[in-house]
């Protein structure tokens, strides 16, 4: 009987004490899956009382949960959708934190069939050889980045070949990898996947070219919009990530000595903590 | 292939090694999925008891109702009640959305009408001729409803074990309302989602193997209960 009530109270005595305050935050799948997050977040642990709890979706939905509140803040990477999160009063206070460029990647086979300076040029001579691509259709800011650069290249991509997966980067990535397909992909995941050898994809064009750049901005939820938003906690969060410890870490996170990031501000004193 | 043995032997590895993010995550799973079950339980029971033993005008309508529910899609119970807890919806200002209990609310939703529509239909095999005895023996309408009861217990007890397997099994919800945040609302069914998205498919086989291990527990102790 005693074993039953102490079970009982190891059930339901947590569940009671919800912490007051907590930092919500929502950010995107490439950031989660490349591991950046967990340095970032533990070094936030140490310096603050506030609890942060990231939920981790794709950009779309991340700006959604903003939009209705639900968040305090958003790491995100669409411009365009950011710009509109912004335009409707829904965001403010925008800080680019980091950046980094995608990058098309592709069957090794078929790798040396494509060769240009320029990157719709890449996407042309795929649509008109109807090698599959895989395509995130999800909204995600790779998928925003995607639509971009087919437009660029002036082509409306339609086909058996155009397959929209639906899905986040790394299960698209191992889709690609399955069907042979060739797909835009953020820096960060493509070699957080090739490395822990999960694809055997090539980078097809890896240049860094300003039609690929990935900026990742935080944006903080207007308070004037929600009243119960932790505008002043989210604000010290946001400050952190541009400060020198985050922009520190940013920059010597690496995968096999290749750094995933690039932090926006110089980071400049080299003694502070990173790996 | 390879990554089902490779996962088979991490999950051994995992329980014996008492990861701490693998614990603090069945832990969740199994507070989550035992306080719904006991709310659904509570809530289920009732409904299945009279729907079996009274009768009353609708009852058929609201029978096939309660089983058309069982095809509620548990994503679409999540987006209900997201709508419901959202900082814009009615219970918004609980600030209960991503915390464990907002999982536990979707939950409930999930398994009541399970309960429901088989406590009704185990009730009704054995109903009439035992309640007509309880009264017969001069039982008041409580005592012969809990005569009912104790002649199925170990069929209830099974409905309950169900609905408990459900629920932890359930991946929508928990996902949906609790957020998957690390160590605060993140289940083995939203953990096994995550390690997939990220490539690691043996990781997934393993949280998966101890999650069915927590509901082969759950099965055991009911064979325990019986034996007392």
């Amino acid at each position: 009987m005693q074993a039953v009530i102490l079970f009982l109270v190891l059930i339901f005595f947590p569940i009671s004490g919800v912490e007051a305050k907590r930092l919500k935050f929502a950010t995107t799948t490439s950031i989660a899956n490349s591991g950046i997050l967990s340095p970032l977040l533990s070094a936030y642990k140490k310096k603050q009382e506030i609890t942060v709890h990231a939920i981790i979706t794709g950009t779309g939905k991340a700006l959604e949960l903003g939009k209705h509140g639900d968040v305090d803040l958003v790491l995100t990477h669409a411009p365009k959708l950011e710009h509109l999160f912004i335009k409707n009063k829904y965001g403010i206070d925008k800080k680019e934190i980091m950046f980094n460029y995608f990058l098309v990647a592709g069957p090794p086979s078929k790798k040396p069939l494509l060769k240009s300076e320029k990157v719709v040029d890449i996407l042309k001579q795929i649509a008109k050889k109807k090698y599959s691509w895989i395509s995130r259709g999800d909204n995600s800011g790779t998928h925003v980045k995607e639509i971009e650069l087919w437009k660029n290249a002036k082509l409306n991509p339609l086909g058996k070949w155009y397959l929209s997966s639906g899905l986040g980067m790394g299960r698209s990535l191992i889709i690609a990898e399955e069907k042979n397909a060739f797909i835009l992909s953020d820096r960060g995941t493509y070699l957080s996947f090739l490395h822990r050898n999960k694809i055997n994809l090539r980078i097809v064009f890896g240049r860094k070219d300003k039609n690929l750049l990935n900026v990742y901005s935080v944006i903080q939820v207007n308070p004037i919009k929600h009243k119960n938003i932790l505008y002043n906690e989210a604000r010290k969060f946001s400050d952190f990530l541009l400060s020198n410890t985050a922009q520190c870490i940013i920059k010597k996170f690496k995968i096999k000595k290749v750094p995933l990031f690039y932090p926006v501000s110089l980071c400049t004193n080299n003694q502070s903590q990173g790996k | 292939m390879g990554f089902l043995t490779e996962g088979f032997f991490s999950a051994i590895y995992l329980i014996f090694n008492l990861d701490y993010m693998v614990l603090s995550t069945a832990y969740t799973t199994i507070q989550v999925g035992f306080i719904s079950t006991i709310c659904a339980s509570l809530i289920g029971l009732p409904i299945g008891f009279s729907l079996a033993t009274f009768s009353f005008r609708g009852k058929k309508i609201l029978v096939l109702l309660i089983q058309t529910l069982l095809g509620l899609p548990t994503v679409v119970i999540g987006l209900i009640v997201y709508g419901f807890l959202s900082k814009k919806g009615p219970l918004g200002f609980m600030d209960l959305l991503f915390t464990p209990s907002a999982i536990v609310i979707g939950l409930v939703i999930l398994a009541t009408p399970i309960v429901i529509v088989f406590s009704y239909t185990t009730i009704k095999t054995v109903d009439s001729r035992v309640r007509e005895t309880a009264f017969s023996l001069g039982a008041s309408e409580l005592k012969a409803a809990w005569t009912v009861i104790c002649e199925i217990r170990y069929e209830i007890l099974a409905v309950i074990l169900a609905a408990f397997s459900r629920v932890s099994s359930e991946i929508g919800i928990a996902l949906m309302l609790g957020g998957n945040i690390k160590g605060f609302t993140r289940t083995l069914t939203t953990a096994i989602a995550l390690e997939s998205t990220k490539g690691e498919f043996a990781f997934g086989i393993a949280l998966s193997i101890i999650l069915l291990f927590i509901i082969l527990i759950a099965n055991l102790m009911s064979f325990v209960f019986r034996k007392l």
